[in-house]
């Protein structure tokens, strides 16, 4: 999933279930009820760069919520 | 006493900066974040711009540089948080450089929250590869 100068206002989540990539992205005045103001990364792989989130709210990550456990820990 | 016994043994004979790229290279979701502004972003509970569920590490490992954090805060006052104690193995300087532009964080305690956390890792790498 590739994201290029998206700007994304109000209030929309990107649920990524996928390995996922953001160049230049907006995120303003995003919320969640609950995780990941604008984007909830699930097990995946994120690519940010040169992006700004502003305003954000959520009771957990205000901007971005990432599940990912590592390989290490699965000893 | 154990735990203090094979974490000095560990200093000892294992150089501190190739351990930490052991470790990293194990993580299984490396991320690229760099160059991004997270403002005024505030959780209620956790992790006012970033909250990682289990290991912060992983979010920083890589290239993940030049990020700027301002007006960013859960309750605790932090911009970035973990689901246990933070984890920032990945390199000090980093977390250094990161939590100087982070307001209202507690430095003292990423600190020495992130160092514990560095032997405990030590520890268990070293018992595996024995």
């Amino acid at each position: 999933m590739k994201l290029k100068k998206k700007i994304v206002t109000d209030t929309v989540q990107i649920i990524a279930s996928q390995p996922m990539t953001i160049i230049s992205g907006t995120f303003t005045n995003n919320k969640a009820f609950n995780k990941g103001g604008s984007i909830y990364l699930d097990f995946q792989t994120l690519g940010l760069t040169t992006s700004t989130f502003e305003n954000g709210r959520a009771k957990h990550g205000g901007s971005i919520y990432f599940r990912q456990i590592s390989r290490f820990y699965k000893f | 006493m154990v735990e203090a016994f094979i974490s000095d043994r560990l200093v000892d004979f294992i150089n501190f900066r190739t351990l930490i790229v052991l470790i990293d290279y194990n993580l299984a979701y490396p991320n690229n974040i760099s160059n991004n502004t997270f403002k005024n972003n505030i959780a209620s509970l956790s992790g006012g711009a970033i909250k990682v569920l289990f290991n912060a590490s992983e979010l920083f490992q890589g290239e993940t540089t030049l990020n700027k954090f301002e007006d960013c805060t859960d309750y605790k006052g932090l911009a970035v948080s973990d689901g246990k104690p933070l984890y920032f193995i990945f390199s000090f300087y980093d977390l250094l450089a990161t939590v100087k532009e982070i307001p209202n964080v507690d430095y003292s305690q990423w600190i020495t929250n992130s160092t514990l956390t560095v032997k405990k890792e030590l520890i268990m790498f070293y018992l595996l590869f024995q």
